[in-house]
């Protein structure tokens, strides 16, 4: 078990709407080398509950322990145990990767010598080398999408946590996102990951939480909800769950 | 806090700021090429200027009937055009000529009168020139007249006055440069600062890097305390640069404007230099923690300019008193961050260094940059101002489109304020001129509590909760009455204590008495209450503790928007000298409402307090009666306890009448 939520739940206020339960109270279990799939529309709340979990945003209720760590008690020692990349973590465009890196090392309490060894991996893993001291802002997006997963792995956390991870990205840049986490999860990582991409789910992961207007409707791996359900598309799986919690 | 994170995400900062264009020009470009060339240019064309007028004719009119010898004169002089003109006053004012000189008769006394247009520069320069002939002719008269009187002309002149100026002109130059430097140290400073506390806060929420250093392992009183090094950092090389240019332009003699730097020459020693260079560093420190405070409400770039300004205008405003004559740094003016500033540069130009003074700048600038970096790491960690999910103010002026909300947005709530302060700027004082007691009504309500209702209403507000319309119980109103008594303690003390510390301006906070002794309009007692007392606090308080405060609540941790709301009562009383004790009764007002979650109790501790002040201004009898209200000196230690006593108990009853809700909840 590597991930688990405590009832955890985010509540927004708005002056339009005014209260938003963004997450309800939710419970799952993720477990080592898993890799998990949180799906969903737009709005369903999987940002949200993964800004939770990366410590981001703090909970309204609930909790949750990562890596036997809690994260109301033990942030500091969350970050160090987990990559987060999302839509939202941009990069400093006006530093290099190599530099950005030994930034973001330095803040880790990486040793020196130890940054060098661990960048120098990264680059040569990711093939990175020819643009590691060019302005971020003057990357190309699979470039710039590469230096985010150095990011992200920099410190060679045990769960990864990636929310929309290949959204906006071309096919090409796409594809490095899957195989990244391919390898991660071969490697012994454990992936949370939300997407809206059916297919992509489908192709990845282990088990599939749907999720919906801040309610998990249901965790499985995909052949029992395809069973449950008696569909063989997710979309038709999803929609169904839809249809009944409605 | 670790400090090595600190200096990690500090060498960071500076790397990513150096590489900013915008920065660089503001911090490096401006001071060492804009400067010279502004200067060089400016001192040039005025030169220029005062040659050209020197070398022009005067074109002039005079009246027929002048001695021929003065007329002889003036034709005599080659800077005079004469023209001859019907009406010469006419002409002077289209402009047709500059001067035009005539005379009168008067009691037998012969009058030369020049007519002159004192707003044109060549109009200025003939009408010298013009007395300057008038003199001369003047004493050929008097020899003239003493020649033939046989009396020597030794009598005009029985002594001769010169003055002698020991200032030297280091001193003299001090005095000017010491007015104006400040001024452009602040204003360049707060520039430098600008650009980079906007892009390392609103900058970086942009650009969605914040999320990015939020999954980081470092606390975020780390992250504002290196970025908070790095706009101090810009600001401080940002003046020096500018001093260093500026001192070189007026040495170098690049520059000459005008006569200046004939009278004046540049003369601060390398010892002075160095305390300059010094109390840059407080004024870093203090303009970076208030520009970085407000740009982190801001969501984009754009926003946090807006929000920039005014704190740009508010530094700049205090900056101007080294302009002021006769304002010297003493130890209260000390205490005043910006305002210590500037007159400290010119105690520093003028070659004084008064070492106590400077250590009270440096400790008051530092300790308020870190009460801003203190309340800013408190809002640095609530999510609306993180992620900016605060919604922008919206104006919609159909009210169908209006969606009903229980509160006022924080941002729509200040607006409102503005509005009401505006309106009482520019309607309030001018009804309250013609008469103060329609003024008065018409100011509490139909300047407050009308825009208040009507906005309520458009708005599609919910009154009850909005202006906190909930019952309470009897403990919560008897604390209520023996707070608003024991309040009045505080204000005369605070009042007391503010004139031992501006004794000068005692005739000020007197002028305050004279605005609620309206004995002499022969008001009934009921009637003045009801102006006085019953207004204020039905009006004011729908305003300050209900919309403002029921807004910047959802907003601010409750202490906060308990003192927030009470310095915005402080301020709505437009006078300097009542800013701090009407600030610190508003303080216990809110917090009436803040802890018991109604506003009756607090419109009531309003009643109470204005009741006594009225009645105790405008019936002596009274006053003389409870000689501890007196503002003439302190209040008596027995007084003192007294009130004090009654406050405790007050708060006590107000404490006990929440006994049962969590405080948080009371609001809610």
């Amino acid at each position: 078990m590597m991930i688990a939520t405590d009832n955890i739940s985010k509540t927004f206020y708005d002056s339009k709407r005014g209260e938003i339960h963004a997450v309800c109270p939710t419970n799952i279990v993720i477990r080592k080398s898993e890799i998990f799939g949180l799906l969903g529309p737009n709005g369903a709340g999987k940002t949200t509950l993964l800004r939770m979990l990366s410590t981001v945003l703090s909970p309204t209720t609930g909790t949750a322990t990562i890596n036997r760590l809690d994260l109301l008690k033990n942030q500091e020692q969350i970050k160090k145990n987990i990559g987060f990349l999302s839509g939202n973590t941009r990069l400093y465009g006006r530093l290099s990767p190599r530099e950005l890196l030994n930034y973001f090392g330095a803040l880790y309490e990486i040793p020196p010598p130890q940054i060098k060894i661990r960048t120098t991996k990264i680059f040569d893993m990711l093939d990175m080398w020819e643009f590691i001291d060019q302005r971020i802002e003057k990357l190309s997006t699979g470039q710039t999408q590469k230096t985010s997963i150095g990011r992200t792995i920099l410190h060679d956390p045990p769960v990864y946590i990636l929310d929309e991870p290949t959204l906006g990205l071309d096919i090409l840049t796409g594809r490095t996102i899957i195989q990244f986490i391919r390898d991660s999860a071969a490697q012994g990582k454990t992936i949370l990951f939300s997407t809206h991409y059916m297919e992509e789910a489908e192709m990845l992961c282990d088990r599939i939480g749907l999720m919906h207007e801040g309610n998990i409707l249901d965790v499985d791996t995909l052949d029992n909800l395809k069973r449950k359900k008696n569909a063989s598309h997710l979309a038709d799986i999803f929609l169904a769950y839809i249809e009944e919690a409605a | 806090m670790n400090w090595k994170k600190v200096s990690i995400v500090y060498r960071k900062e500076i790397k990513d700021t150096l590489r900013d264009k915008r920065t660089v020009m503001m911090m490096i470009l401006v001071p060492i090429l804009l400067y010279p060339m502004l200067f060089m240019i400016m001192g040039q064309l005025m030169t220029a200027g005062a040659k050209k007028l020197e070398a022009q004719d005067s074109i002039i009119a005079i009246n027929n009937s002048l001695p021929e010898v003065l007329i002889q004169m003036i034709r005599a002089e080659e800077k005079f055009d004469i023209q001859d003109m019907e009406n010469p006053v006419e002409s002077l004012k289209a402009k047709e000529i500059q001067g035009f000189l005539t005379r009168t008769v008067d009691a037998d006394t012969l009058q030369f009168v020049v007519y002159f247009d004192g707003a044109i520069d060549k109009s200025r320069l003939c009408k010298e020139r013009l007395t300057g002939i008038l003199n001369h002719y003047l004493r050929q008269q008097q020899e003239k007249l003493l020649a033939q009187n046989k009396v020597d002309i030794s009598v005009l002149e029985p002594f001769k006055i010169t003055s002698e100026n020991i200032a030297p002109p280091s001193r003299m130059g001090g005095m000017l440069l010491g007015s104006m430097i400040p001024l452009i140290l602040i204003v360049t400073m707060v520039l430098g600062a600008m650009y980079p506390a906007i892009d390392l806060t609103a900058g970086e929420k942009e650009r969605g890097t914040l999320e990015t250093i939020l999954t980081i392992p470092i606390q975020r009183l780390e992250l504002l305390f290196g970025k908070f090094l790095t706009v101090t950092t810009t600001a401080f090389i940002t003046g020096l640069l500018n001093l260093a240019s500026m001192i070189l332009i007026y040495t170098s003699g690049m520059v000459q404007i005008g006569k200046i730097s004939e009278l004046m020459k540049f003369g601060i020693t390398p010892y002075g230099l160095l305390w300059l260079i010094l109390s840059l560093i407080p004024f870093a420190l203090f303009i970076s923690a208030a520009i970085i405070s407000v740009c982190l409400f801001a969501r984009s770039f754009k926003e946090a300019q807006n929000f920039v300004t005014p704190v740009y205008l508010l530094i700049m405003f205090p900056s101007f008193i080294a302009f002021m004559p006769g304002v010297e740094l003493n130890r209260t003016l000390a205490m005043i961050p910006v305002v210590n500033i500037s007159l400290l540069f010119r105690e520093i130009f003028l070659n004084n260094y008064p070492l106590e003074l400077i250590v009270f700048t440096f400790i008051s600038n530092s300790f308020a940059a870190m009460l801003f970096i203190i309340v800013v790491v408190k809002l640095f960690h609530a999510e609306s101002v993180l992620f900016g999910e605060n919604q922008p103010f919206r104006l919609s002026l159909k009210r169908s489109q209006i969606k009903r909300a229980p509160v006022f947005q924080p941002s729509s709530a200040l607006l409102i304020f503005a509005l009401v302060m505006l309106l009482l700027f520019y309607i309030g004082s001018y009804a309250q001129m013609k008469s103060i007691t329609w003024g008065l009504i018409i100011t509490e309500w139909g300047l407050i509590a009308l825009p208040v209702f009507l906005f309520i209403w458009f708005f599609k507000i919910d009154p009850k909760q909005t202006l906190h319309m909930h019952q309470t119980n009897w403990a919560a109103y008897l604390g209520t009455i023996f707070t608003g008594i024991g309040a009045l303690g505080v204000m005369i003390w605070v009042s007391r204590f503010q004139m031992e510390i501006f004794p000068e301006y005692e005739e000020l906070v007197k002028s305050i008495e004279k605005i609620l002794n309206i004995s002499n309009t022969h008001l009934p007692p009921a009637v003045g209450l009801f102006i006085f007392a019953l207004s204020p606090a039905i009006c004011e308080e729908v305003l300050f503790r209900g919309i403002l405060l029921s807004s910047l609540r959802k907003y601010l941790p409750g202490w906060m928007a308990v003192v927030f709301v009470g310095f915005l009562f402080g301020l709505f009383h437009v006078h300097l000298f009542r800013i701090i004790p009407t600030a610190l009764l508003g303080i216990l007002f809110t917090y009436i409402v803040f802890r018991t979650g109604s506003i009756w109790p607090a419109m009531l501790a309003h009643f109470v307090n204005n009741t006594l002040v009225y009645l105790l201004v405008n019936f002596p009898s009274l006053a003389e009666k409870l000689p501890w209200f007196s503002d003439e000196s302190w209040p008596t230690l027995k007084a003192t306890l007294i009130l004090t006593g009654l406050m405790v108990i007050g708060i006590g009853l107000i404490e006990i009448s929440n006994k049962n809700k969590k405080p948080r909840q009371a609001l809610s």
